[in-house]
């Protein structure tokens, strides 16, 4: 395709968020049409994007590049292989979700928050596509900051500033370092290559040391942590979701958490394998640590947002444990399991927006019996829950179980880690079912309850997608799979490659001293023998 | 025809479709009627399917229809696909046959959420069916998990009711864990076998696992546990009776005749697996034994009718899983098999009853129901004798089947069995007894209006009648006829038997080559055996039958003395040994307590670090904000003391 | 006999300190003002005796554009305060013109 399609993804939200900024305030019905219209073509080009992948290719797709500051070697370059593909799609299609589904009862902050929206879709997707280091910088921390002052602004009166401040906190130090590190990095491609560039394929095929390896790959890996969000680096995530509204929910847990796990994806596996390889024990401890962890706190908790924002913990915790299995299965799982997670969150989220929307907090000891009030609501708030826990037939079971799969015949993991990783499959049954069922069934409590009106056609028609796209995820995910494996394979080769390159140059290099030992000593005979 | 065998589940999916979508501006007669009609054709389909395999030679027997690539799960391929043999079709018919007889049924009473109800039992039908039918261990799982899933909602199906809402939490979350259990069995089988069908994996299973190794245990260990916990053995017994919360008919169909059985479908599917680790089959059958004897004795003391034939089936689930770890697949399938038959009837019957008396269960406010409920009455005496196993009824030869089963495996098993059916008779007769003879209690709606709808009683009339003759199928070789069940049920279990290693220690024989082997001629003093055996349970179920009459007709008085006499003994039974409170204190608070415990030291702490951080992080922004006075000759001064710095530097360096 | 350059400076080093100073320390925004313009009429002194003593025009001609500067500059100053205080009313100009906490 001749056309810049993945430019033109970046750019569009940015030049449809324009005309928000021209309107005043006041009306508010036109402000939404025109934002549903930008995110709904914006959808409409990526889904483009789909019908022109070609599924054999393993590289990069789509690319385009020129040059931005060429004396430091910073280039302008796109791309999109397999695994970002789904993850562009899941962002363009939940920033619609979003956008149509969530309508704000404040109304004075309509305009700001959707002129957010907009942009930060447009961040998110050039991280997604970024092929150099600092472009990706640049998008990384312009999504940070969009997220920043939506939370910022928005909310509650009481803690505001506190929930926003503490997600800056970690986030932004998060991205200092990453910075920091992709610098360190730069540094080094001159030292062995003579080029300064940052330019992510040719990094691939850089050999760093080991000792160069492991700090960087913490660096990075703690930027990505710190988003995804990875135990023990988790502190910001329920208060952000308790005190945000439904809007900034589903962009918060859904496709954030998707930027964290990309990173890893695109930068610590493939530039840093050793490393990489020596911190699977850490990485998968971690991230069983997050499934128990996640799900056991969901327990005590009764509002509905934290019960949400714990399950996204638990969920991550697995996703990690998928990557860092190094088994194509797995890998494939832990894509699958992003995206659907995505998919549950923000439908969950969207619900309790919804529910937010008619003055109705979800608060798990307040409400009760809303199954008699709103028995469509009830029936799709089921499937959404079912979705989440891995029920079969819909996502979330397609990306656990290839997890489980995997890793269970990975050599680095194994039983024991399954096992508990296992675990993730029940705890969610308890505590969202306890949810679901808290608030739907039994007896209506008060007033406000009776009086809820059912679900809309336009609020039915977003949740139907959701699920329509879940069900297709859980019962077809050839679809999905087959796209993403190509891109995987890749990756994999590209691990052991570098591996055998490493052992044959330590090799190489232990054959040259081997040499120069045994001619000292030969020199040393001849010269003992001279005297 | 068997290339169509995936429309047998499809027929209840389009039920579901079609109710959910459109059904609420139908008559609740219409939508009973699309009900039944989709019942009507997964039986008619599971016939000719039936007839179909009857045709072929019985070692061809099995026919695999796939329809498409599910997972792309690398070597470990997953497809949707169905596996048509012996044992799937002797499901199928049972589940579309019950579910056709429960649908008629329910044509009769049509109350309020009849839509919801119907919606229920077809989406539990559809993955009942799915369960059955499927051709691998992940595709079971998904039928496995989707009628657990229906069966706690129709727990919840009056769920204002907080009881039921409980209730059906619990057993969802219970059935989760057992779930659990399986998952990690598949996995491991999954790592061993490199598939996950069952044509890759049952027939192989010798070949690639060490006998008594310990992957074999393990794997075998895993599916147990889920296929107990499904079954509602001891020690998982706690959550079918209460979870029988929802309209009767409906726990007809889901908890008496088929959620139970399908954990008895895995114990079977996966015989070979079993046959390799002799551990758990002496496990299973143990516990099988021990749970019959409970769900007996407990059912005894019970007076909520509801729980009364819960534990029930709890009991008669326990003789299926001792058939099974007997060895006996046969025999338990053949148990299954009379047990849905005649449990439907009870439970069916037990909903005419509560429906009449407008919601009452509870025993002690029934009497003289026989002359106001006279078909209901009829019914549920035929039920009540398969229930005993009382000849000529199915339940006779299939629970001799099993004892006889039993008692190869170990006598003492035996004996547990033969006491039970004591228990058993005792207490499905003192329930026949109080609900339809006795004096008119106290509170006995006497007014209310008895029904019985011709749509219920020509469904019970039809499941009678198969309890009756049904005994047919599964009649014993060793009294000298021919067993028509084990013999079609054979090439399952010898195919997946027939790598099973030689040399087993113990007495539990190969029942199906044995017998097999045996032929007409060669066991004529086990047949003797077998006969005495019989006659013995029979005896002592007749003679329960007689001090049941004593009790509760001639000297109603009686139990209660017994009652206070073994007080202890009796309230322990009446708390069904106090089973759910052991689970709750240690199980269930402990979770809660760690949880309240980890968000308030772990989180709040993280919390409290994190807010710190941010509060430094504002003060110290604070203090530099001080320099932003607002006086334009303090800007000045800052200004100047910056080109002072400067020059100074400049000057200096 | 002609001064020596560096009286002039000394001159105009003491002027440009005076007029700090007072724009630093005066709470009076008139004085302030009538301060820096002592300060630029020192920085004109210095580029004139640079002038001279280099020889060179450029200087001088600096010296003209720095009046012409001084000037607005205080035109504009004046006028701000004046607008300010009329605005205010108050007879303490200082108070008008500081910004507000």
């Amino acid at each position: 395709m001749e056309y810049p399609i993945l430019s033109i993804l970046i750019v569009l939200p940015v030049v449809g968020l324009v005309p928000l900024l021209l309107f005043p305030a006041g009306r508010e019905g036109l402000i939404r049409i025109i934002a549903l219209a930008v995110t709904m073509s914006e959808f409409i080009v990526s889904l483009g994007l789909t019908r022109w992948f070609k599924p054999e290719l393993a590289g990069m797709q789509f690319t385009e590049k020129s040059d931005w500051i060429p004396g430091l070697g910073v280039s302008y370059a796109v791309g999109l292989d397999g695994i970002s593909l789904w993850l562009v799609l899941l962002t363009t299609f939940l920033v619609m979700v979003a956008v149509a589904g969530c309508p704000e009862y404040s109304t004075h902050h309509v305009r700001r928050r959707l002129i957010g929206i907009l942009f930060f879709e447009a961040m998110v997707i050039g991280v997604f596509t970024a092929l150099d280091a600092v472009l990706f910088c640049v998008f990384w921390e312009g999504a940070l900051l969009t997220i920043y002052v939506m939370i910022g602004q928005d909310g509650d009166q009481e803690r505001r500033p506190s929930a926003a401040m503490i997600y800056g906190l970690c986030t932004m130090t998060g991205a200092t370092v990453m910075v920091m590190a992709i610098l360190y990095l730069h540094s080094w491609y001159y030292r062995i290559s003579g080029i300064y560039s940052f330019d992510l394929l040719s990094w691939y095929q850089l050999s760093l040391p080991y000792s160069v390896q492991v700090p960087v790959f913490l660096c990075l890996a703690i930027a990505f942590a710190l988003q995804l969000p990875l135990i023990p680096f988790h502190g910001w995530l329920s208060d952000v979701h308790s005190k945000a509204p439904a809007m900034t929910n589903v962009i918060v847990a859904a496709v954030l958490a998707t930027i964290g796990a990309y990173g890893f994806v695109r930068f610590s596996l493939p530039l840093f394998p050793e490393a990489s390889l020596q911190f699977i024990p850490v990485i998968v401890l971690l991230g069983l640590l997050g499934i128990i962890y996640g799900g056991l706190i969901a327990l005590t908790h009764n509002d509905g947002k934290r019960v949400v924002a714990f399950f996204s913990l638990s969920q991550m915790g697995l996703v990690m444990l998928g990557l860092f299995s190094f088994n194509q299965v797995a890998i494939n799982g832990a894509v699958l399991l992003l995206i659907s997670h995505g998919l549950c969150t923000a439908g969950l989220f969207c619900f309790i927006g919804m529910l937010e929307n008619r003055k109705h907090s979800f608060d798990l000891s307040q409400s009760s019996g809303l199954i008699q009030a709103m028995p469509i609501g009830a029936a799709v708030f089921l499937i959404m829950t079912m979705a989440s826990i891995g029920f079969p037939g819909l996502s979330g079971f397609v990306g656990q179980l290839l997890i489980l799969l995997g890793t269970i015949e990975s050599p680095r993991v194994g039983p024991p880690f399954v096992t508990l990783a296992a675990l993730g499959a029940i705890l969610p049954a308890a505590y969202l079912l306890r949810m679901f069922q808290q608030t739907m069934f039994g007896e209506i409590t008060d007033q406000k309850s009776a009086q809820l009106s059912d679900l809309e056609w336009r609020e039915w028609i977003v949740l139907g997608s959701i699920i329509f796209v879940s069900i297709w995820i859980g019962v077809y995910p050839k679809t999905f799979t087959a796209r993403v494996d190509p891109a995987i394979q890749n990756l994999l080769t590209h691990i052991e490659q570098k591996k055998e390159d490493d052992a044959n140059r330590a090799l190489s290099q232990s054959t040259a001293e081997e040499v120069e030992v045994l001619q000292m000593i030969e020199d040393m005979l001849k010269r003992g023998k001279a005297e | 025809m068997i290339e169509f065998v995936w429309l047998i589940p499809l027929f209840p999916l389009l039920g579901v479709i079609i109710i959910g979508c459109l059904g609420a501006r139908f008559p609740k007669r219409l939508i009973g009627l699309v009900g039944t009609l989709t019942a009507a054709g997964s039986l008619a389909l599971s016939c000719r399917v039936f007839v179909d395999v009857l045709h072929m030679l019985p070692h061809e027997r099995f026919v695999e229809v796939v329809l498409w690539e599910w997972l792309p799960a690398g070597t470990t391929r997953v497809d949707v696909g169905f596996l048509v043999d012996p044992l799937c079709l002797v499901m199928l018919l049972l589940v579309c046959g019950v579910s056709f007889c429960v649908h008629i049924y329910s044509m009769g009473y049509t109350a309020t959420g009849f839509r919801r109800y119907i919606l229920c039992l077809n989406l539990f039908v559809f993955f009942m069916l799915l369960l059955i039918s499927s051709n691998s261990f992940l595709f079971m799982l998904v039928g496995w998990q989707g009628t657990s899933l229906c069966a706690s909602l129709l727990s919840a199906f009056w769920y204002r009711q907080q009881a039921a809402v409980t209730a059906s939490r619990k057993a969802f979350v219970f059935d989760r864990i057992g779930d659990y259990s399986i998952l990690l069995g598949i996995l491991l089988i999954a790592a061993h076998f490199g598939s996950l069908d069952f044509r890759d994996v049952l027939p192989l299973a010798a070949e690639k696992l060490p006998a008594h190794g310990l992957a074999a245990v393990l794997i075998s260990l895993l599916l147990m546990v889920g296929a107990l916990v499904r079954s509602s053995q001891l020690p998982f017994s706690l959550w079918l009776p209460d979870a029988i919360q929802g309209p009767m008919p409906g726990h007809a169909l889901i908890h008496a005749a088929t959620l139970g059985a399908s954990g008895i479908y895995v114990l079977a599917r996966c015989s070979t697996l079993f046959g390799l680790a002799p551990l758990s089959l002496w496990a299973i059958a143990a516990i099988g034994a021990g749970t019959a004897f409970y769900g007996a004795a407990v059912s005894l003391t019970q007076f909520d009718i509801r729980r009364i034939f819960a534990y029930a089936t709890v009991s008669q689930l326990g003789y299926m899983v001792l058939a099974c770890g007997s060895g006996a697949y046969a025999a338990g399938i053949f148990h299954l098999i009379a047990h849905a038959v005649f449990q439907t009837i009870v439970f069916l019957a037990c909903g005419s009853i509560i429906y009449s008396l407008d919601g009452e269960t509870d025993l002690r406010n029934m009497g003289g129901l026989w002359r106001r409920l006279p078909w209901t009455y009829r019914m549920f005496w035929i039920g009540t004798l398969s229930l005993s196993g009382i000849v000529p009824f199915a339940g006779f030869f299939s629970r001799d089947a099993v004892l006889w089963a039993a008692f190869q495996k170990h006598p003492v098993l035996w004996i547990a069995g033969v006491i039970t059916v004591f228990v058993t008779t005792f207490y499905a007769f003192r329930a026949l007894f109080v609900i339809f003879h006795g004096r008119n209690r106290p509170n006995d709606h006497a007014d209310s209006p008895m029904i019985e709808p011709p749509a219920a009683v020509i469904a019970l009339v039809v499941l009678a009648v198969t309890s009756l003759v049904g005994g047919v199928i599964g009649l014993p070789e060793g009294l000298g006829a021919s067993n028509w069940l084990e013999r079609f049920l054979m090439p399952v279990f010898q195919s997946q038997a027939s790598a099973a290693p030689a040399a087993l220690p113990g007495p539990e024989v190969n029942l199906v080559a044995a017998s097999h082997a045996g032929g007409a001629g060669g066991s004529s003093s086990a047949g003797l055996l077998h006969g005495i055996l019989t006659g013995i349970s029979l005896m002592i179920s007749l003679l329960s039958l007689g001090i049941s009459y004593f009790f509760y007709r001639v000297d109603p008085l009686a139990p209660v003395e017994i009652a206070a006499l073994f007080g202890r003994v009796y309230r322990t039974l009446y708390h069904a040994w106090y089973l759910a409170e052991l689970s709750d204190s240690m199980v269930v608070q402990p979770l809660v307590k760690v949880s309240g415990w980890l968000w308030r030291t772990v989180e709040m702490r993280l919390n409290i670090v994190l807010f710190r951080l941010g509060g430094v992080l504002i003060a110290c922004s604070r203090f530099f904000e001080r320099i932003q006075t607002g006086l334009a000759q303090h800007y000045a001064l800052l200004i100047l003391a910056g080109i002072v710095l400067v020059l100074a530097y400049y000057f200096l360096s | 006999m002609m001064v020596p350059a560096s009286h002039y400076l000394l001159v105009s080093a003491v002027l440009f300190t005076v007029g700090i100073v007072g724009a630093i320390l005066r709470r009076d925004a008139l004085t302030a003002i009538m301060c820096v313009s002592v300060l630029l009429n020192a920085l004109t002194l210095t580029f004139v005796t640079i002038a001279r003593e280099l020889a060179s025009l450029d200087g001088q001609v600096i010296g003209l554009f720095l009046i012409a500067v001084i000037t607005a500059t205080m035109v504009t100053g004046l006028a701000i305060i004046i607008s300010a205080v009329k605005e205010d009313g108050a007879d303490k100009p200082e108070r008008s013109i500081r910004r507000e906490r």
